[in-house]
């Protein structure tokens, strides 16, 4: 009566038709219910489980980062993160931080000023010719009164901003300024910051535009203010040459 | 029934791994994130989202952008997004705590958008790309979204977003086209989209 | 008592009024609305393949915003999933579920109550995806009114199926009831959970995509999978009247989609801003998946040796054995791409689609076809009236299926090493894939005439006359001609 007799009588399938389950049994009796076998697990099968739970331990816990939430990349990353010398920060990065702080207001992201106010940084002679004593008086002091930049006129007023940035800052965010929108010119290293807030250490009020002009011209930005460099002065509105900055030539 | 038991007991526990796993656990480990204060300029990272931009989410979601569209940068280990250029540094988890509303995609059957607003920092552009993709690349592969625009008579001024079309585009005399305020709060979302600041776990790897 | 044969199944049926007219109802709704919801899908599919092929086509509209590419695509996708594939497993696994529990009160308005729901749900998520309710994430764009019902249909299907077995007279279980049951609690579970999480709870932050893609992997593993392999589990064996191989095999296969199914999701999205070892672990479980499935494999394959000359006349058998053959195909393919050497390639690009469709197109809805081939007959009474078109089909398919998954696997292979090379610009990748989007024209056109066929020898079965209770035939199609031959 069972369908075990059955399929072992019948020819030719008898090898690959397994042992019928017990459980199964009850069910035989309905056509409409399938009959499960006892057939063996293949022996590469066992194996191949094997190797890959194997396998699978060992690359999760090369490649997991620890376990923690908050490594997401799954090689580890070699190298000390904390001790030995760390890559000083981008001088760029921290200026174009600080301009959007307070610079941004008049002068804008765009670094385009506002027509008949604020000058522009962009493409701006002050900002990028070799006279960057001036740039740094500037910035150092405040402005008051007509501008003329770029053959416009402006007028208005720029605070000092010696009081609020340190030298370091203050190159920084000049640095920045010289680098975005199209600007391109050697970055002003804080020394040449600290040098001129020494030189101008007696001035109180804010210049005239006049009055930054008389300042011989001087290009701190480069140690010693070495004549050869002016021949790498950048056109204004070069195309921005990524952040490529000119490492400073000493000697 | 005991089988039966073991069956839906099994079940449960070996399927409620893979949910804790994979869906609360980084629910729970990203719920504790908090925006990095640089020590040196006092910048917040990631930077609030502005109002503006956070209407924008719902416009991206409902037109399917990121059918197209992916929004995060592969360390250098998983892939070439870093040498492409979709961003300086891989995207990770604090890069969208702020946001209301995270489109990763899987396809980039159109660019990376994790850092478009870094790439393209004008309104109109994004205006007229979305009005009409042809004008930037003929053989583009993005259809045209007219319907996110108004064409509406000149009332006096023109309207300050209107577009600057020309050619086949150009509104008719005395119109113009302004973007609806769908449009604008999607551009205004694009243009948020920038994760170039550095942070202390995806520090901007400098050449 | 000879080996199970059909005749005396049918009768089985035919006799069994109770049972076989209270289920009868639901089954054939759920089998009429997976159906419909597949052309609706396949005809938004085709609407949107060639959108994508050509933005400035006259079938792109760029004034009315509910036939854009980014409404259009999704949604078929969705109908495809929820609609169709999801709609057809229902329905046989209402059959199977009952079939083998014979319990006396089987419940019948639960799954016509719950199909009822499911496609009121369908037709909100269309309305809302389509009118710009979309939640964005993909598989899971309908809105909180369309999920909510779909989900509770869904729930109202998992109580159901536990409480007929719970409540089962048969002494004996199958494999297939394991599969049928874990698939409708688990879903249940998970879309529920996600929707509500994303949805409901709105979770904000890098946790939605972890969300989002634990619940595909759940979607793909533990909710087609487990049906697919369910109803190959239980029509094979008796489609050629032998017991299946092993159940030992069968055990493996159980446990191993069960333990490793969840996991599998968050593969899609290597290199995603989520702690690294949730990433290994998805790859892990990506490449452990292809133990059970090689279970599932060697199993079907011990159990039909000898009688692979059956699959060539049992149309029912050719659908079933090629779906299990391509869901083979599909977990080793999805292995060897999740491998972040792989991976690193292929991610983003059309290589991606390509294995899902081989997942959705080849293995899930050759095994919904086949079931329909195998229950519908024995649902209504009448025999399939023209075997040649089932054969029609069956080819359609192949080739469709062939042409869709060749073409945007190559496509994306090129696609992958274009992006690869930062010298080659965006637009230039495009280009190279670009030929290729013939091809998923093509491909489309295909699946649009297989689902033709499919619904016309649907429909065709009932203006056959009553199949005879005493005939020799099987109720299944079976082409005679060749049965004479071999």
């Amino acid at each position: 009566m069972s369908a075990h007799e059955e399929h072992s009588e019948t020819p030719g399938i008898g090898e690959t038709v397994p042992r019928l389950r017990e459980e199964g049994d009850a069910a035989i009796t309905d056509p409409a219910v399938p009959l499960v076998g006892d057939g063996v697990v293949p022996r590469w099968l066992i194996g191949l489980i094997f190797f890959a739970l194997f396998w699978s331990g060992a690359y999760l816990f090369s490649y997991s980062g620890g376990f923690s939430a908050d490594v997401f990349d799954y090689l580890p990353k070699f190298g000390p993160l904390t001790s030995g010398p760390q890559a000083a920060p981008d001088p760029k990065v921290i200026g174009k931080a600080l301009f959007s702080q307070n610079c941004i207001t008049c002068h804008q992201a765009t670094g385009q000023g506002l027509p008949g106010q604020y000058p522009p940084l962009a493409g701006s002679e002050i900002v990028l010719g070799d006279a960057s004593n001036r740039f740094i008086a500037i910035a150092l002091k405040g402005l008051q009164g007509p501008v003329t930049v770029k053959g416009q006129n402006f007028n208005n007023s720029m605070q000092a901003w010696e009081g609020q940035y340190t030298d370091a800052q203050l190159a920084a965010i000049l640095t920045y300024v010289r680098s975005d929108w199209g600007n391109n010119a050697p970055p002003i290293p804080p020394e040449a910051v600290k040098q001129m807030r020494d030189e101008l250490k007696d001035r109180k009020e804010q210049w005239t535009f006049a009055e930054v002009m008389k300042l011989p011209a001087k290009d701190v930005a480069k140690a010693g203010g070495s004549e050869q460099q002016a021949a790498n002065k950048p056109a204004p509105g070069a195309s921005p040459a990524a952040s490529a900055s000119p490492a400073p030539q000493q000697k | 029934m005991n089988r039966l038991s073991k069956i839906i007991g099994g079940g449960f526990v070996l399927f409620g791994l893979s949910w804790w796993g994979l869906a609360v656990y980084p629910y729970l480990s990203f719920a504790t994130l908090k925006a990095n204060v640089d020590p040196n300029t006092k910048e917040v990272a990631p930077p609030d989202i502005p109002g503006a931009a956070q209407q924008g989410y719902r416009v991206y979601a409902a037109n399917g952008c990121v059918t197209c569209h992916s929004q995060f940068v592969r360390d250098k280990s998983e892939g070439g997004d870093i040498d492409r250029e979709w961003g300086k540094r891989r995207t990770v988890a604090r890069d969208y705590m702020k946001d209301d509303q995270v489109f990763l995609g899987v396809s980039r059957f159109g660019p990376d958008l994790t850092n478009v607003g870094v790439r393209q920092k004008d309104a109109q552009w994004f205006y007229r790309y979305l009005y009409d993709p042809r004008l930037f690349d003929p053989e583009t592969t993005m259809p045209s979204y007219r319907w996110l625009f108004r064409d509406q008579a000149i009332a006096g001024q023109p309207a300050q977003n209107a577009l600057k079309l020309e050619g086949a585009d150009a509104p008719r005399p005395g119109h113009e086209i302004v973007p609806t305020a769908e449009a604008e709060a999607l551009v205004a979302y694009l243009l948020s989209l920038k994760r170039d600041y550095a942070l202390p776990e995806a520090p901007v790897s400098q050449q | 008592m000879s080996v199970p044969n059909q005749t005396a199944d049918l009768q089985l049926n035919r006799a069994a009024a109770g049972n076989g007219s209270v289920l009868r109802g639901p089954i054939l709704l759920f089998f009429v609305s997976g159906l419909f919801w597949l052309l609706i899908a396949v005809a938004l599919w085709l609407l949107s393949a060639f959108q994508v092929t050509d933005p400035f086509s006259p079938l792109v509209f760029p004034d009315v915003a509910w036939l854009t590419y980014g409404r259009v695509y999704p949604v078929a996708m969705d109908l495809l999933v929820y609609g169709w594939a999801s709609m057809i497993g229902v329905g046989t696994a209402i059959w199977i579920l009952d079939r083998m529990a014979k319990n006396p009160f089987p419940g019948g308005y639960l799954p016509l109550l719950a199909g009822i729901i499911w496609n009121l749900g369908l037709v909100f998520g269309v309305w809302g995806v389509l009118g710009g309710g979309s939640t964005g994430k993909e598989w899971l764009e309908f809105p909180l009114y369309a999920a909510f019902p779909i989900w509770l249909a869904e729930i109202i299907m998992a109580i159901w199926a536990v409480a007929l077995v719970i409540g089962r007279r048969s002494k004996g279980g199958y494999i297939s009831q394991a599969f049928l049951l874990t698939a409708f609690i688990a879903f249940a579970w998970a879309y529920g959970s996600a929707n509500g999480l994303l949805q409901f709870f709105k979770v904000s932050g890098a946790a939605e995509p972890a969300i989002q893609w634990w619940y595909f992997g759940c979607l793909i593993s533990l909710w087609l999978t487990p049906l697919g392999v369910g109803i190959v589990y239980h029509f094979v064996p008796l489609l050629i009247g032998r017991p299946l191989y092993s159940a030992k095999l069968a055990a493996i296969s159980f446990w191993g989609i069960v333990a490793f199914g969840g996991w599998t999701g968050i593969a899609q999205i290597l290199g995603a801003p989520l702690p690294a070892w949730n990433q290994t672990a998805s790859v892990v479980a990506n490449v452990l998946l292809v133990i059970p499935v090689l279970a599932f494999a060697t199993n079907l394959h011990l159990t039909m040796k000898g009688s692979f000359d059956v699959i060539k006349p049992n149309l029912a058998l050719r659908f079933l054995v090629t779906g299990g053959m391509v869901f083979g195909l599909a977990s080793i393919w999805n292995a060897l791409t999740t491998f972040r050497s792989v991976n690193r390639i292929l991610e983003f690009t059309w290589a991606v689609t390509a294995r899902t469709d081989l997942f959705l197109i080849g293995f899930v809805t050759l095994i919904c076809f086949g079931a329909i081939y195998y229950t519908l007959p024995r649902l209504v009474g009448r025999s399939w009236k023209y075997t040649r078109l089932i054969q029609w089909h069956f080819w359609f398919s192949i080739i469709a299926l062939g042409t869709l998954v060749f073409d945007l696997t190559i496509a994306g292979v090129l696609q992958g090493f274009g992006q690869m090379d930062p010298k080659v610009p965006f637009a230039a990748v495009i280009d190279i894939i670009r030929p290729f989007l013939l091809g998923y024209e093509l491909a489309a056109v295909f699946i649009g005439v297989s689902a033709l066929l499919g619904l016309a020898s649907f429909l065709t079965v009932f203006v056959n006359p009553a199949w005879a209770p005493d005939s020799k035939e099987a109720p299944e199609p079976v082409i005679n001609e060749e049965v004479s031959l071999a």
